[in-house]
């Protein structure tokens, strides 16, 4: 079944001022379908338009031209009732969760606002539920009396995940949910994300410029640049057997302890780009 | 090329730094040799920045050398005046930092910051330094050098405000250059780039490379030899082949363990239990032993330095090869 469509979307983004002159178009025409239950990672350089695209889905940019479709519902025609029903069921995870919590809010409230705007649930009932997401993200349930800034950026993320995953959404988007953290953090996060999702049953979409990141946690992959989506498939074929030269160019670039041909026979200096 | 004994061009012993009631490095010995890219590799707080500012006399004003000495070629560089410590930076030793765009003034066009190192030490006139900095362009791959150096910072994208301060680098012919996370702020395909620049300056040039990274990828595939530091401790070196193939710390085995793969399928990343200790709880002992799944009792006891095979030392009781579980 599909649950999120993405119908010949477009985004450009307008220069304001004097001189005002249309600017280059950010996402170009993209269409993709995604399943429920399914995970796509989407990949591509600053200035691809993978973060504008999922900004589209989460309601937050306003496509020039195209449709979103949650469960086959335009999100921007939707109103009221509606509207909140469908914030419900998609949720956002950021990159930096020290920047997208409130520094003044203990990590209690931060879990209760979201249940206190859609009225969900006993003054009791939401209590315990904080609770039970925290212990589901593997913190402690004592967090809630802690701010923000007196944990740790891996703790951050466990939290972001809770605050997702507490309206019971069916929806989770991520925008390089691990990139602040240091490797030894990112793979608890990257595991517990991937675990939850599985627990949960869980569509996911999630943007990330670190193509192994990606690969870990994608069913599908869409490989973007300049504002087009130049290869989509499933995750292992397109990391397997890249169809499209940029694919190919891309993962070249990328440097591996485990693979022991030297990036210079890869990657010539001039070779790659627009630098 | 033709020095018979090999001295290394940098050699730091039993460096120690602190800052008010926290250790940010202990014990730190590290050598690069003439045409050698070493890594520094160690995640946030680690001490890897520190250490390198140190070489360089550029620590915070709290922060004090306990211990130890560095040696840069003949010259004692803690024991440096200020004013041999100016004649020494940008020409022997030049520092790549990682965010070019904070590094370079915004007032000033970029050929003027890249010619300025041979103004100053070279006395060259200004005019002159301006067709050097169009040379040293060129030599970083920056088209059309002639008209560039007369652009701003802000002109410039991030993969060429890097390449610029490369240059700079370049401009005097250090023996030593140090990058720190030099690529971390640009897309791979650039950093790609960067890198490749980077060897072909040591291949022709014989420049040697302290490359500090969080980033085993690019140790793999771009450096000679490695340390890997973790809480102000080196705890484990050795050529870059046989720690890669051979890790034999814990916490270097679970670094491995724990890096997402783009090229090949990782069924499952194990990952390292509990958080980097920040500097001021770190305590005796080993300093990796509250996550490390082979730490015993004995581990409460700093452990001693082991030669696994020659040039391959690692501070652990229990040194041994990749971690099966978690």
């Amino acid at each position: 079944m599909t649950l999120l469509e993405i119908e010949n979307v477009s985004k450009r983004f307008d220069a304001s001022g004097w001189f005002r002159r249309s600017g280059p178009l950010a996402v170009n025409r993209v269409n993709i379908s995604i399943a429920a239950g399914e995970a796509l990672g989407i990949v591509g350089e600053s200035g691809s338009g993978k973060s504008t695209l999922l900004r589209m889905m989460l309601r937050l940019v306003r496509p020039t031209s195209g449709r979103i479709l949650f469960k086959g519902q335009d999100l921007w025609t939707l109103r009221g009732g509606e509207l909140l029903a469908v914030r419900r069921e998609i949720q956002a995870i950021f990159q930096d969760p020290a920047s997208s919590f409130n520094p003044r809010q203990r990590i209690g409230d931060i879990l209760l606002a979201p249940l206190d705007v859609h009225n969900i649930g006993s003054r009791q009932g939401r209590g315990d539920k904080v609770a039970e997401c925290l212990i589901r993200v593997g913190l402690p349930a004592d967090f809630v009396s802690r701010y923000p800034h007196q944990l740790s950026g891996g703790q951050r993320q466990r939290v972001a995940i809770a605050r997702a995953i507490i309206m019971g959404p069916s929806v989770i988007l991520a925008d390089e949910p691990t990139s602040a953290l240091d490797v030894s953090v990112q793979a608890q996060i990257l595991n517990l994300f991937r675990e939850t999702k599985r627990n949960l049953g869980l569509t996911s979409v999630f943007v990330s410029h670190n193509l192994g990141v990606v690969r870990y946690l994608s069913d599908y992959v869409a490989v973007m640049k300049q504002g087009e989506i130049v290869e989509i498939g499933p995750s292992e074929t397109v990391f397997a057997a890249p169809q499209h030269s940029y694919t190919r160019a891309l993962l070249d670039a990328v440097p591996d302890p485990r693979r022991r041909s030297p990036l210079s026979s890869r990657v010539s200096g001039e070779g790659l780009t627009h630098a | 090329m033709t020095s018979t004994v090999v001295k290394p061009v940098l050699d730091i012993q039993h460096l120690s730094i602190e800052f008010p009631g926290q250790q940010v490095v202990r014990d730190v010995s590290l050598q690069v040799r003439r045409n050698e890219i070493v890594a520094l590799i160690g995640e946030s707080g680690s001490g890897k920045t520190i250490t390198a500012l140190a070489i360089l006399g550029l620590l915070p004003q709290r922060a004090r050398v306990t211990e130890g000495r560095i040696k840069l070629n003949q010259w004692p560089m803690l024991q440096l005046s200020d004013r041999k410590r100016r004649e020494l930076l940008g020409d022997r030793v030049a520092f790549i930092p990682q965010d070019a765009m904070r590094a370079l003034n915004p007032m000033l066009m970029v050929g003027d910051q890249v010619g300025e190192p041979v103004v100053l030490h070279r006395s060259s006139s200004w005019e002159a330094a301006r067709q050097i900095a169009v040379a040293l362009l060129r030599s970083v791959q920056l088209k059309e050098p002639e008209k560039r150096i007369a652009d701003y910072p802000h002109q410039f994208s991030g993969g060429m405000q890097q390449r610029a301060m490369i240059a700079m680098g370049l401009a005097l012919e250090p023996d030593l250059i140090i990058a720190d996370e030099p690529t971390t702020a640009l897309d791979v395909t650039v950093q790609a780039q960067v890198i490749h620049l980077l060897r072909e300056i040591r291949d022709r040039k014989g420049t040697s490379i302290l490359f500090i990274t969080h980033d085993l990828g690019l140790v793999g595939e771009f450096c000679d030899r490695v340390y890997v530091m973790y809480a102000g401790q080196v705890v484990e070196e050795g050529s870059v082949d046989e720690i890669i193939q051979n890790p034999c710390h814990p916490y270097t085995a679970a670094l491995m363990a724990a890096t997402p793969s783009a090229v090949e399928v990782v069924p499952m990343l194990v990952s390292i239990p509990g958080q980097i200790p920040s500097a001021g709880e770190i305590q005796t002992g080993c300093v990796f032993a509250p996550r490390c799944p082979r730490a015993q009792s004995l581990c409460a006891e700093a452990p001693l330095e082991n030669e696994i095979s020659r040039g391959h030392r690692v501070r652990c009781w229990y040194p041994g090869g990749l971690i099966d579980s978690p």
